[in-house]
């Protein structure tokens, strides 16, 4: 049983006439603009995420890195966003069944909620209530469970999980308290997002691998 | 071709390429290198060139991040080194992977060139709050740099020998191709 009926639609799909499918150049060309997109997205996303952790540049604070750096991070996810689906679609059926895209998939998701919610209000100190640390937690938790026990990644639902867990007890630790005493926090926020990312990586290099 | 064959026989690299698991590790984190460091280039770049980040100072950009960048160079040629070398043969006739080299290459005259008279004075671009046309130069040229250093690295996988084509088959195979 399926739980998502488009995945019957992209099973069935013939990939043969897809052109990335027939000329040499289309396919590693996409797969340069994806590399060159997520070294934007995912270096400037690093800056703040040293910051977070205390390093780096730390004459800035890290909302000003956020709100200097966030542009850049949304286009090279834009560039990741458009190239990663067309690469896909050269093979659905083998991408789908592959244990690496799957996991990079879950891990993807969990970078990408993580980014704009508990990171985003780690970097900006609490400026803003929280909700969405909330709401991104329950997201997290939930899409990691169902990914877990519907065996489509179990490692990829387990980092889901944890970052999803880990939201959870940030927002409850650190909810209402002043700025100056944030920093263990906002450090272990910085590396969590750190290691979402540097799975994402993992997960992409390992669908040729596994 | 002997000293490519030597590099490769060295026995940790023969480990590396014939492990399922040491190639892809190393590879992962060659990506990370790139992208977490390779990212931090592109960012200081755009700030030289005015784009990126104008509100926060050159100096603090270029002088923050610099030490960051240093080891993630240090890590990504390690890493590129040890998985170079542990498929030397393959590599040393792959163009892709000598125009990489040529890249490679241009990152140490663009260091030669640039780092006293333009990074070592990221400071003073605040003070006089004008960023020099050779700073901008300098920029542009490691953008371009880094563009065909990722280009190549990923071009190196696509490239196929001669020798692999249709015209070099055993002709047994090719009849019983062609009876198929």
């Amino acid at each position: 049983m399926s739980l998502f009926s488009p995945l019957a639609y992209l099973l069935a799909y013939d990939p043969t006439t897809n052109p990335l499918n027939n000329n040499e150049w289309s396919f590693p060309l996409l797969e340069i603009l994806h590399i060159l997109g997520f070294a934007l997205s995912i270096g400037t996303i690093a800056v703040v995420d040293l910051r977070l952790l205390g390093w780096g540049m730390k004459q800035s604070t890290p909302s000003q890195l956020l709100k200097a750096t966030a542009p850049w991070s949304l286009a090279g996810l834009v560039v990741m966003l458009t190239t990663g689906p067309a690469i896909f679609s050269s093979d659905p059926r083998m991408y789908l069944f592959n244990q690496g895209f799957r996991f990079k998939m879950f891990v993807l998701l969990a970078a990408i909620v993580y980014n704009y919610t508990t990171r985003r209000w780690a970097a900006l100190s609490g400026a803003s209530g929280g909700a969405a640390t909330l709401i991104g937690g329950w997201v997290l938790l939930a899409f990691g469970v169902l990914a877990w026990f519907s065996d489509w990644s179990f490692a990829g639902g387990l980092a889901m999980t944890i970052a999803g867990l880990l939201s959870f007890l940030f927002w409850l630790a650190f909810r209402g308290r002043k700025e100056e005493s944030w920093e263990s926090g906002a450090a272990l926020i910085g590396g969590v997002s750190l290691a979402l990312w540097v799975s994402v990586v993992a997960g992409g290099i390992f669908i040729a691998f596994v | 071709m002997q000293i490519a064959h030597a590099i490769q026989s060295v026995e940790f690299l023969t480990e590396i390429r014939e492990s399922a698991l040491v190639f892809p590790v190393l590879l992962t984190a060659h990506l990370c290198c790139i992208a977490v460091f390779g990212g931090m280039i592109l960012l200081t770049d755009l700030r030289i060139l005015g784009v990126a980040l104008t509100k926060r100072p050159v100096g603090e950009v270029v002088n923050g991040l610099r030490p960051w960048k240093r080891l993630g160079f240090c890590m990504m040629v390690t890493i590129g080194a040890l998985l170079g070398g542990s498929e030397a043969e393959k590599y040393s006739i792959n163009p892709f992977f000598w125009a990489k080299m040529i890249f490679l290459a241009c990152v140490g005259l663009h260091a030669l060139a640039f780092k006293r008279n333009v990074y070592d004075q990221a400071g003073e671009f605040d003070k006089s709050g004008v960023i020099p046309g050779r700073a901008k130069l300098a920029a542009a040229l490691s953008l371009t740099i880094w563009v065909g250093l990722v280009t190549f690295g990923r071009l190196i996988g696509y490239y196929e020998p001669r020798d692999k084509t249709p015209a070099s088959i055993p002709a047994p195979v090719v009849v019983l191709a062609a009876q198929r």
